[in-house]
């Protein structure tokens, strides 16, 4: 009751802030005093706020002997036979009107009575649904979760805060919670199936600069899902910043089981997959690279986003193409009520996010940018072997939303991201993300709402080089991604025990895997076109999330998936008694348009079970078996920008997983400390790696350099965090291991003659430590620790000299690791304001990076010795490449207006 | 502003180039007693060539000569050619001579017992080298002055190509080895004669551009455009000093004509040699080794033996602007012309006019 008249309160005062006390004046003699003068009166004497609509009082003068009394006493007796009514809260006085809700409440209990009256008696359970919206801006709150504490059962809201809960009849008493919000607890009188859209408001004071957890406290205990990790706007906007900025990509992976891919990467493994088994999905559009500068910076602009769900297992139906984990990263449609500008300014980057309402109510649109100030900046260092380089990059990104009416909306989005880099006069890589999406929602019934999405996603990336080979040998070479996909699907609520997804996917690939032409006219380059492939995917889901029993729940789902790989094209026969090379070909077979060349499909059952022990633990587990069609055919653990993609063909089958997971979900102190355990295994068939020495880029045979491999990981996380109270943070511990074999009966495809090795993602012990504590409320420190076994490598046993050469003997693939990685990082924050009302608010981050200054090796690699014309490099020195060796201080300055 | 320009410029050369990089020196299984064998044997009696090293246990682990083993080559018509140890690494066998077609098995017993041997390489029939021909470009080169300090540098040069055939359908595999024959004068005025020096050095000009890997592209039996090596016109490169002239440009073409083993390890090799990935991790190109020890399997053997029939072909740089004619001419075999020489006022007999 409080808690709903606080948070109710505190809406109104934003809404009224500009007209409070401090408004006009309307005195016009010695005794009698207008209200604004009044207020200003007592609230001087009192240290108080009075906050109130200003024409409630037009024109009135009042006595100034009320200023003697109190400010409850004197409110009280100016309101009294008005119509209005008096809360204190946090100290503040607030008028409200007794009919400020749509409600029909008793007005002592605020018992809010949802149902038909006519219908009183005829229901013994009954279904609630709606939506839990942010009362200030009217965005959704994916997430939030809507739980009654008389009967122990609760319902998250999905992507678009909607949610459906089966009660019994009668009163109940409802809870809604969401981190970074104030807790409700609503007095209801179910009468039958009903809606009602509820509202949350932010708390007053940012709890913890580095939470990443969005939701409810108990949510973990309660829901069914497991392994999926959520972020509102709220704490997108307060995560860690990295190197140059805020990074959804990069903090994610200081979570239990999602392990960064090198120095502020934004690849990441989760659980001992690899980059491309992860799909990550802006407005339901896959992003093909996620990352800008090599890895330093994701493409994420994460002022755009307004929420983040991560499946790294237990994956629901209605998300397919990529085995190990799924994102879906929801852009923010802007706000309906008033304009926003947020921004920040970092080490490498700047960037600018508007919101605006284009038609009140109906029409908003958000666009923005980032900008790298990089390229203009190495143009002004005077180092010789810096002259003609330039490294930079930008991404655009706009949302137009219109909601015609209550139920439904349409959203259209488009973003856009550039990457250059170039080395001297030599090479120039230039590699970019362009996506569109249409997205339809509409709410059918109380029962059926639906949802229909298509879009495209567009990946290319363009190699020159010019300079350091002889100008008859220069280049460009040019690959690119298409993907298309038209999605629709419908949301059921058949009674109230019962929520049911089903729908439909189709996807279209279209890769270009390398298009290579002379660059200049004095190249010698015979132009080569690589055969552009197609594909084509189609989905059926269903799922189905219910109760059993009073503490038992599962979610059940079921995803067929049919690919077919398309013509034109040609597809080579090799000699099955030999190892596949190009000398081994036996026949060549010849598809035209649209002719299927190879078929795969299959079903993908996903299912989820949740026992609760008590109210404060629970069971889970779940089985997740997935299809991936499209795979990035890379020879480096890293991501670089010249990877290939490559769809499932004759000879590349898709990759298969097959993830089981378990897990014990405890709370203690009243929610205030959440723990959990969980052990995975997974099993991954078909997996493609490289042959030593493999050709990847412009290689129109590539299978004859990939072999067939199996894996399997599995892997236990612990993981325990303080959400709320002054000291907040998690310490999370992951023990994994990742193997890999390849399975050929020809021993030059053999990998460490078929026995198992750790795979390139093999980290077995992996802990971080995040922790943040208020000095005050403007005032926040924190700390980031993190370690990680060092990955597999490859590293060289001998060298010896061959001719007049010399060479280099490797180990077996993987049988060392790089050193160990550790790292510890150090945040002060300054927020500037503290109130909600203020129109601009920011906040600056000072953050020491790599305190200790520990080198840890982003790369091992061998450079010869460089030899001047007409002589011969005598040998090789080995190298490690670490992104930072030293402390570095980084100070980025956050806004919004 | 000014800090932060200058901040940032100190972060990104750390990022961007190579400024953070440092040697590395990881701690790896020592391979104590690993045999390396490097043996070649060809179609041309004195240049079949048997070198073993092997890798002392104690105290220093480096690579020393493995001397006094028994070295002998068997064939398929089991014919034995032995090898002798010379003193320098080496176990040459100046008369050997391979025959196209032929198997042939290595066999190495060392001192302490364990016996050696490669698997059967079988000498291909020899490709033929159809043509050489010159193409004018420039060439960027980045390499460190005699302070370390790295220089780059634009080259103009010719860069030299060549067209190969085998023999029928079957894959052309080959490498080659390029040494530049450089003809050169010096004079010297002594009024009223002139002394002129008749001067020439070899230089290796192969680089890293000797193995050729063939693409599928549906013509096994040839090779155009092969890349043999790259002549800078500046006579600075060769070493010469201001006051000797070029006078010719000679090319001698050795090329190995290969079977499927000794390609597979020379192309690992060629791939060692131009990985230089400096971001990301190298790509590890392991080489192949065709040597196992059949006395005791744990005994580690790394290296190839190679039996690859080899033709030699010595062309002729021919650039005369003032006629449009730039090419390369066959002329007789300059391969035993010493390495380096002068002769004062008398030409040598290989002199070309």
């Amino acid at each position: 009751m409080y808690q709903f008249v606080r948070s109710l309160t505190l809406v109104i005062a934003c809404l009224s802030a500009v007209y409070s006390a401090h408004g006009k004046s309307t005195a016009t003699g010695d005794d009698m005093i207008g209200i604004d003068e009044l207020a200003v009166i007592l609230e001087e004497r009192h240290s108080t706020r009075i906050f109130y609509e200003p024409h409630w009082f037009e024109d009135e003068l009042f006595s100034r002997t009320l200023a003697q009394l109190n400010p409850v006493q004197a409110m009280s007796n100016i309101i009294r036979g008005r119509g209005l009514t008096l809360l204190e809260v946090d100290g503040y006085i607030v008028i409200l009107p007794l009919d400020i809700t749509e409600v029909s409440r008793d007005p002592d209990t605020l018992l809010l009575t949802i149902g038909d009256p006519s219908q009183y008696g005829r229901y013994n359970r009954a279904t609630l649904s709606g939506r839990i919206l942010d009362g200030t801006t009217g965005e959704a709150l994916p997430g939030a979760v809507i739980y009654s504490e008389t009967t122990g059962t609760g319902s998250p809201a999905d992507r678009e805060g909607s949610f459906s809960i089966n009660l019994p009849t009668g009163e109940v008493t409802l809870r809604l919670s969401f981190v970074g919000y104030e807790d409700q607890h609503r007095r209801v009188n179910l009468l039958g199936p009903g809606a009602h859209d509820f509202f949350m408001f932010e708390e007053t004071q940012r709890i913890d600069e580095v939470t990443i957890m969005a939701r409810r406290a108990e949510e973990n205990i309660s829901r069914t899902q497991m392994s999926v990790i959520t972020m509102d706007a709220r704490v997108l906007r307060e995560l860690p910043s990295g190197i140059g900025d805020r990074d959804i990509l990069e903090s994610i992976t200081l979570l239990p089981g999602i392990q960064s891919t090198g120095e502020f990467g934004a690849g990441y493994h989760v659980r001992g997959g690899s980059n491309d088994q992860n799909l990550v999905m802006l407005e339901g559009m896959p992003l093909f690279n996620p990352s800008h500068l090599f890895g330093l910076v994701s493409v994420v602009n994460p002022d755009m986003i307004s929420s983040m769900t991560m499946y790294k297992g237990g994956i629901p139906a209605r998300y397919g193409e990529r085995v190990s984990s799924v994102m879906d990263l929801r852009m923010n449609p802007g706000n309906i009520d008033e304009f926003k500008l947020i921004g920040g300014i970092g080490l490498i980057n700047g960037r600018l996010h508007m919101e605006l309402p284009v038609i009140s109510d109906v029409v908003s649109f958000s666009a923005g940018g980032r900008s790298s100030y990089s390229d203009w900046l190495l143009d002004r260092i005077p180092a010789d072997e810096l002259v003609n380089s330039s490294a930079g990059f930008y991404d655009i990104s706009g949302a137009l939303t219109i909601s015609p009416d209550r139920n439904s909306s349409i959203s259209l989005f488009a973003y856009h991201s550039d990457d250059a880099f170039s080395y001297g006069e030599d090479t120039f890589y230039n590699y970019g993300n362009t996506l569109a999406s249409l997205r339809y929602n509409r709410v059918l019934s109380e029962k059926f709402s639906m949802n229909a999405a298509g879009g495209i996603s567009n990946y290319g990336y363009v190699v020159r080089e010019t300079g350091q080979v002889a100008e008859a040998e220069s280049y460009e070479m040019k690959s690119s991604v298409a993907y298309r996909s038209l999605r629709g699907s419908l949301l059921w609520f058949p009674d109230g025990n019962h929520r049911v997804e089903f729908g439909i996917n189709a996807i279209s690939y279209g890769i270009n895997p390398g298009n290579l032409s002379p660059a200049g006219s004095g190249s010698r380059i015979e132009p080569l076109q690589i055969d552009r492939e197609r594909g084509a995917e189609l989905s059926l889901f269903a799922s189905d999330e219910f109760e059993i029993t009073g503490r038992l729940s599962t979610e059940v789902g079921l995803r067929y998936t049919r690919y077919l790989y398309l013509g034109p094209g040609q597809t080579y026969i090799y000699d099955e008694s030999r190892p596949r090379r190009v000398e081994f070909i036996t026949d060549t077979l010849s598809f035209g348009r649209n002719e299927t060349v190879a078929a795969y499909g299959g079903l993908e059952p996903r299912i989820s079970f949740r026992y609760g022990i008590d109210g404060s633990s629970s069971l889970k587990a779940s089985y997740t078996r997935n299809n991936q069609y499209i795979s990035l055919v890379s020879n480096t653990a890293v991501i670089t920008p010249s990877d290939t993609w490559k769809l499932s063909d004759p000879h590349l089958k898709p990759l298969t997983s097959n993830q089981f997971a378990a897990g014990y979900f405890r709370n203690f102190a009243d929610n205030m400390i959440e723990t959990s355990a969980e052990i995975y295994f997974r099993g991954l068939s078909n997996l493609t790696d490289h042959r030593d020495g493999a050709e990847i880029v412009m290689n129109p045979s590539i299978e004859t350099d990939l072999v067939n491999v199996s894996g399997y990981s599995y892997g236990i996380e612990l993981y325990a965090a303080k959400n709320s109270g002054r000291l907040t943070g998690w310490v999370s511990y992951t023990l994994s291991a990742a193997r890999v074999r390849s399975e050929s009966e020809f021993e030059e495809d053999r990998i460490n003659d078929n026995n198992w090795f750790p795979s390139n993602f093999d980290r077995p012990n992996e802990l971080v430590v995040n922790t943040g504590y208020n000095i005050s409320r403007r005032w926040r420190i924190g700390a980031t620790f993190n370690y990680y076994t060092g990955r597999p490598s490859t590293l060289p046993e001998l060298q010896f000299p061959h001719g007049d050469r010399q060479l280099v003997y490797y180990s077996d693939r993987n049988k060392y690791r790089l050193p160990s990685y550790h790292r510890l990082d150090l945040h002060l924050s300054r927020h500037e304001t503290l109130r909600i009302n203020k129109r601009r608010s920011g906040y600056w981050t000072l953050s020491l990076l790599n305190v200790y200054g520990r080198k840890n090796p982003y790369s091992v690699f061998y450079e010869r010795d460089r030899a001047a014309p007409g002589q011969r490099a005598s040998g090789f020195n080995l190298y490690k490449l670490y992104i930072i060796g030293r402390p570095v201080p980084t100070l980025t300055y956050n806004f919004r207006f | 502003m000014d800090r932060l320009n200058t901040y940032t410029c100190i972060l990104l050369v750390f990022l961007l180039l190579n400024s953070c990089r440092e040697p590395y020196y990881p701690v790896t299984d020592s391979m104590d007693n690993v045999i390396v064998v490097d043996g070649l044997v060809t179609n041309e009696p004195g240049m079949s060539y048997i070198r073993l090293l092997y890798k002392q246990v104690t105290p220093f682990r480096d690579l020393v000569a493995l001397r006094n083993a028994t070295v002998y080559i068997e064939d398929d018509h089991d014919n034995i050619y032995p090898f002798s140890f010379t003193g320098i690494k080496y176990y040459p066998s100046p008369s050997f001579r391979g025959i196209e077609g032929r198997k042939y098995t290595l066999y190495i017993e060392t001192e302490d017992g364990d016996v050696f041997r490669s698997d059967p390489q079988l000498m291909v029939p020899a490709a033929k080298l159809e043509e050489v021909y010159p193409y004018r470009t420039v060439k960027e080169f980045l390499y460190d002055d005699d302070y370390g300090n790295p220089v780059r540098e634009m080259v103009r040069g010719t860069q030299v190509f060549a067209d190969l055939s085998g023999k029928g359908d079957e894959v052309l595999r080959f490498r080659t080895e390029t040494t530049l024959l450089l003809l050169y004068n010096f004079y010297h005025w002594r009024i009223p004669d002139i002394d002129v020096y008749y001067r020439w050095k070899k230089l290796d000009m192969t680089g890293e551009a000797g193995i050729n890997i063939p693409r599928f592209d549906g013509n096994y039996g040839q090779v155009t455009g092969h890349t043999l090596c790259f002549m800078p016109a500046s006579k600075m490169y060769y070493g010469l000093d201001p006051e000797e002239y070029i006078y010719r440009k000679i090319l001698i073409i050795r090329y190995y004509t290969l079977n499927d083993e000794a390609y597979r390890f020379h192309r690992e090799a060629h791939r060692q040699m131009t990985s230089e990935n400096k971001l990301f991790d190298p790509v590890v190109s392991q080489l192949p080794t065709n040597i196992t020890c059949i006395t005791d399997r744990g005994r580690p053997a790394v290296g190839f033996f190679e039996a690859s029939p080899v033709r030699s072909e010595t062309h002729m740089l021919v650039d005369q602007s003032y006629d449009n004619i730039f090419n390369f001419i066959r002329i007789e075999d300059l391969e035993h012309v010493p390495p380096r020489g002068s002769m004062l006022n008398e030409k040598p007999d290989f002199w070309q006019d």
